[in-house]
């Protein structure tokens, strides 16, 4: 299957639905999970059709723009299929199918960040930043009623429009040095740019990429966006717009920031760490248990530099297991979360008494996931991290593997703080009881996720997979030779 | 990985697991309750026999988790700070196993380069409660329900021991050190307690002393002595932690200035607090005796080591004579708490098989030692056990259970509050100014372009 | 408290200076050498590779026609978010409007700004412009229809569902042009390749589907900025508005 169908599915589906609302108002629900299955299933299809380039217009990729499917983009790909999939079915569960538009920002950032998967050309990735952060500031930012998740939408806007800012900078010094947007050419020839620029590229790439993705000090939207967003938004900003970031930096770091040298790499070894430490140790303040999941997720961001910063495939492996695990986890928890906020009408960790009663089956998945992300053995966080610690340990970062287990301990604490709230007692019973047959199907099918990646290792072509998007992502020459064949 | 360790070990387990669950088997608020020691054994044979460090470090942890949750069922303060000490533990053990693994097959349970071999200590010291790191073992001890207690001082705190075991090959003067300054620490608190369990609990500390003082010195001899005293020990203190709770079970409080004629009314939970006592306390020709005889002969070249380990086991003895003459003998004190509670016949049997196993344990000991080793020091180990007594009835001053002892869990409440500073400092930094969040966003472009530059 | 302000200042021109000295010294002019990479391929060969007359729109739409379905998808989602955010179920539209001579005036005009804007739309290809420029100006008669014949007039003549359905059905036009250039050409956006005429330099019809995509994006474009500026205006008409509304 072509790739660009991936990208071009959720397009129409953005296209389409104003109609459906024009023509056939009716019909905008179907439409809406017709084209969530048909994105989802397309997504899939590109992913299991195994590596291909192909250029848009049939022109070279000098020219041209080039889409690139290797094993990282696979990997990711699967992992935006399953996260948009799960989110909007929430979303339909929560919201219904009256707030049409939403939906078109939904599928408009499906693309983008099928988009920013798929491009091999530096300018079109800036091209499908661009839509994906305007639909992701506005989905944070709906419903337009409540003034929290407004003005959270507009710190995000102004944070990822510095972040644009500066990554266009960087592809401006890019294409300036060498005439190039190719990424694969580039690869070859940014190299011999001078060192100054060289400098000015990378830094600039790498703080953009810092803000999108929620690395300290481009963090500071984070929280507000994630805690003031809709629940099934919040997942889905935690779930995988933030991976997407971190997609884009580890293709670059590898490809074309690999030849810089070590220097990079420490930068994501220093901010990885620093993340890290900032994200639980905020994390471990919070009142209100999305701000709570939302530093959680600042750390987990952390976590997955540090994975990158280690420089090697082992890391790269780690950092994309992670990124699966962290996405099954944080969603089950930010839907489960939002379930459980609902039924108290409040987010207040101290209000959350009794809940285990009221549903204990929602409280239990949140324990499996909280032990997933805190890392408790047999579970799938702990394996990623695992992988981790030998990476940095190959590398000598010691720190930063310190500070990861040091993590353990500290989210295993903060953790422990909502689901002590949860089973301990209620003062008054909790006034909401909606049915959630949707959500609760969701979460399930996360839970079970969540033990599967547990399994990976064990796995056999799981466990290859995970190892070949190592092998292959910090292998620029086979991908340099592959898209210029 | 089998020799006699982890033989012995695992069968230790079995053995020390079956009465808990006894014990347990009424008082457990649900069927998962009583599933939990079970699947404790299961994890601790798994973490024993494991082939490498990972897999010992991950069933430990697993281990800590069920015996987390048997604490939780009780106390929940306490649980958090024993389930976040063990993570912390394991936290260490895995960083140490990682950096072990660079660059090759994970290491397996045994030595490690020398440079990991102070992470790996500190891991394991977590989980034996080497002095300093010990300030989870007599809250939790003291506040987990005693079939629980019983496998924690019995048990758990013996794999974090089994892991030093494995990875002490050449004599280790720090651990040798703190091995000596555990049992000393032990010995001066145990006598000052007036909680029973939280008594024990130190004795418990001061017994593992013992132990890691045996191990530091990285001889075969210094092993198989420090299994011997981990059998002994793990034998009598899970007795010892079962007759506690019989009397918290009985008489509803485990204050020693508030227990009563406990020897009156239960005759025979008297007679089995007395096997287990004289067993720990070093009696000659019990197995506890033998252990602390084939301790001292291993450590026959660390003369100081020999002399502060005798002054220990005095502490030991005294800290017995304490419980057994406040919880067992003392009179009037009790004020009108009307009859107490019969106790469930499944207690007694759990404690009989300890006893049971006690007694065979002194025999098989017996059998191999042989007379000439057993009688060797029969005189000063009796001379320094009845001491012992004596200091105890001529200074009732000190041993008084309404005193108050400066105790290390008094430290753990300033520490967290100086940990909030800090944190309060990070969260004034995000105030909401946005202007600000962009200046140190900015100064951090620089930091990057700086560390980046040609 | 001023001293504060003061010192803060002075930190953030501290700030920007370095930054700016250290993104200028990063700038490198290199001797001229000749055109070389994609930009040599792009002046030399587009009349070749695709029959048109304008360079840029060649590039925008054939070469990286791709790049321009994102960015016209970016003011895509600008505007459905506009409208989500400003979506209010009561408002009182204005029919306040300027005086009768501008909106004569007005009347005369519309004709040629549709005819001026169609021009530059249509002959993107030939000549500078095309749909982006186009459908700005096109989008300028709804706004000079709601300057001044007041917003209810302008929401009468072109209703808000005929914007969205132009809106939507140029995006849908652009992704049609691209598949049908997937299927018989082998490539998304394929152009000449897949059958599309080339034409005659220079002439109305040529450059295969560079006038089509600017079609496309001109209806995009001009509905949208059209739904832009409606769907603010609205709120700035409302007298009622006066705190904002309740969480």
């Amino acid at each position: 299957m072509n790739p660009v169908l991936a990208i071009v599915a959720p397009f129409l589906a953005a296209f389409t639905i104003p109609l459906f609302f024009v023509f056939r108002k009716k019909w905008v629900g179907t439409a809406v999970i017709l084209f969530g299955v048909l994105s989802a299933l397309t997504a899939l299809f590109v992913a299991a059709g195994g590596e291909a380039v192909t250029v848009m217009g049939g022109w070279q990729p000098e020219v041209g723009i080039a889409l690139v499917v290797d094993s990282l983009t696979t990997a990711f790909l699967i992992l935006a299929s399953l996260g948009f999939s799960a989110s909007l079915s929430a979303a339909a569960e929560t919201f219904g199918y009256g707030p049409w538009r939403f939906y078109v920002l939904f599928f408009l950032s499906w693309a983008a960040t099928n988009g920013i998967i798929l491009t091999g050309d530096l300018f079109n990735l800036f091209v499908f930043f661009e839509i994906f952060s305007v639909a992701a500031y506005l989905v944070v930012a709906y419903p337009p009623r409540s003034w929290q998740a407004i003005e959270a939408g507009f710190k995000y806007l102004i944070f990822g429009t510095v972040g644009a800012l500066f990554l266009l900078i960087g592809i401006a010094y890019a294409f300036m040095a060498t005439g190039q947007l190719n990424m694969a050419i580039l690869a070859r020839v940014l190299p011999r740019a001078p060192e100054a620029t060289l400098s000015v590229v990378i830094g600039c790439l790498v703080v953009g990429l810092f803000i999108k993705s929620g690395t300290v000090p481009g963090h500071f939207w984070l929280p507000d966006a994630h805690s003031s967003a809709q629940t099934p938004v919040s997942a889905l900003l935690s779930g995988v717009f933030v991976k997407v970031s971190l997609y884009a930096l580890i293709r670059l770091a590898f490809l074309l920031f690999g030849s810089a040298d070590d220097r990079v790499f420490f930068v994501l070894l220093l901010f990885g760490t620093v993340t890290l430490c900032l994200g639980h140790l905020m994390a471990f303040q919070q009142e209100d248990i999305k701000r709570l999941l939302a530093y959680s997720t600042v750390a987990q961001v952390g976590t997955i530099v540090i994975a990158i910063g280690c420089a090697s495939s082992g890391g790269v492996t780690a950092a994309v297991y992670h990124a699966f695990n962290h996405m099954a986890a944080k969603m089950g928890l930010f839907l489960v979360s939002g379930v459980l906020a609902e039924d108290r009408a409040s987010r207040d960790i101290a209000q959350m008494g009794g809940l285990f009663r009221h549903r204990p089956l929602f409280v239990l998945a949140f324990c499996l996931f909280a032990a997933s992300i805190a890392g408790i053995p047999p579970l799938n966080g702990f394996m990623s991290k695992w992988f981790l610690l030998v990476a940095a340990a190959e590398r000598g970062a010691l720190i930063p593997a310190a500070a990861v287990v040091a993590g353990t301990v500290l989210s295993a604490a903060y953790y422990l703080r909502p689901i002590t709230a949860f089973f301990g007692p209620a003062e008054t019973e909790p006034p909401h009881h909606r049915p959630h047959p949707v959500t609760g199907a969701i979460v399930a099918l996360l839970a079970l996720l969540c033990l599967v990646l547990a399994l990976a290792p064990y796995i056999g072509p799981l466990k290859e997979g995970l190892l070949a998007v190592g092998r292959d992502t910090v292998n620029g020459a086979r991908y340099i030779e592959r898209v210029l064949r | 990985m089998t020799d006699p360790i982890s033989t012995t070990l695992t069968a230790l387990a079995a053995v020390m697991t079956v009465p808990a669950a006894l014990y347990g088997w009424n008082a457990a608020r649900s069927r998962l309750y009583r599933l939990l020691p079970w699947l404790f054994l299961l994890f601790a044979w798994q973490a024993i026999t494991a082939p490498n460090w990972l897999v010992f470090v991950v069933f430990l942890e697993l281990s800590s988790l069920t015996l987390f949750f048997f604490v939780l069922s009780k106390d929940r303060e306490t649980a958090f700070l024993y389930l976040y000490s063990q993570l912390a533990g394991g936290a260490c053990l895995l960083l140490g196993t990682a950096l072990a693994a660079r660059g090759g097959a994970l290491p397996a349970v045994g030595a490690v380069p020398p440079g990991l071999f102070p992470l790996f200590v500190i891991g394991l010291g977590f989980k034996a409660a080497l002095p300093g790191l010990h300030f989870w073992l007599p809250p939790t001890h003291s506040k987990a329900p005693a079939e629980a207690s019983a496998l924690l001082s019995g048990y758990a705190v013996k794999m974090g021991v089994f892991g030093l075991m494995r990875l002490v090959e050449a004599p280790s003067p720090a651990l040798m050190a703190a091995g000596v300054v555990m049992a000393a620490l032990g010995a001066l608190q145990a006598p000052l307690q007036r909680d029973a369990k939280r008594l024990l609990a130190y004795s418990t500390l001061s017994q593992l002393g013992f132990i890691v003082a045996s191990v530091a010195t990285g001889t075969e001899e210094g092993r198989k002595a420090a299994l011997l005293l981990i059998v002994a020990h793990a034998l009598a203190k899970g007795l010892l932690f079962l007759t506690a709770g019989s009397l918290e079970e009985a008489y509803d409080t485990r204050d020693l200035g508030r227990l009563g004629p406990a020897a009156r009314d239960y005759p025979l939970l008297f007679g089995l607090f007395l096997v287990a006592s004289l067993s720990l306390a070093g009696l000659p020709f019990t197995v506890g005796g033998l252990a602390k005889g084939a301790v001292k002969a291993a450590l026959a070249d660390h003369a100081l080591t020999q002399a502060v380990l005798s002054a220990a086991g005095m502490g030991t003895t005294m800290a017995l004579a304490k419980m057994a003459s406040f919880g067992f003998l003392s009179s009037g004190q009790r004020k009108g708490t009307g009859r107490p509670r019969p106790l469930p016949p499944l207690a007694w049997l759990s404690m009989a098989l300890f006893a049971a196993a006690l007694v065979m344990a002194s025999f098989a000991a017996l059998k191999t030692a042989g007379a000439e080793v057993a009688t060797k020091n029969v005189l000063v180990d009796s001379l320094l056990l009845i001491g012992a007594v004596i200091l105890f009835v001529r200074l009732p001053r000190i041993f008084r259970p309404d005193r108050t002892t400066p105790d290390v869990a008094d430290l753990l409440a300033p520490a967290g509050r100086m940990l909030t500073i800090p944190l309060s400092r990070l969260r004034r930094l995000h105030s909401g100014h946005l202007t600000f969040y962009l200046a140190l966003f900015f100064g951090a472009t620089l930091v990057v372009l700086y560390l980046l530059r040609p | 408290m001023r001293v504060h302000r003061n010192l803060q200042r002075l930190g953030a021109l501290g700030l920007s200076l370095a930054l700016g000295w250290w993104l200028w010294q990063g700038v490198t002019i290199s001797p001229f050498q000749g055109i070389t990479g994609p930009a040599a391929r792009y002046i030399h060969g587009t009349a070749r590779d695709t029959g048109a007359a304008n360079v840029v729109a060649a590039i925008l739409f054939d070469y990286r026609g791709f790049d321009t379905l994102g960015e016209a998808s970016v003011i895509y989602t600008t505007v459905c978010g506009v409208a989500l955010l400003f979506a209010k179920r009561r408002y009182r539209r204005s029919s306040h409007g300027l005086s009768f001579i501008v909106k004569r005036g007005m009347a005369l005009l519309v004709p040629f700004i549709l005819l001026y804007a169609s021009s530059i739309i249509v002959m993107g290809h030939l000549s500078p412009g095309g749909g982006f420029q186009g459908g700005a100006v096109m989008a300028t008669v709804t706004v000079l229809f709601c300057v001044i014949y007041g917003s209810s007039f302008e929401a009468a003549r072109v209703s808000p569902k005929v914007k969205e359905t132009i809106e939507s059905s140029g995006a849908l036009l652009f992704t049609a042009i691209g598949l049908i250039g997937l299927v018989t050409g082998g490539a998304f956006l394929t152009n000449s390749a897949a059958g599309f005429p080339r034409g005659m330099m220079g002439h109305l019809v040529s450059g295969g589907t560079i006038p089509l995509l600017n079609i496309a994006v001109g209806m995009k474009v001009g509905a949208g900025l059209s739904t832009l500026f409606y769907s603010m205006v609205k709120i700035l008409e409302d007298p009622t508005e006066s705190s904002p509304p309740e969480v």
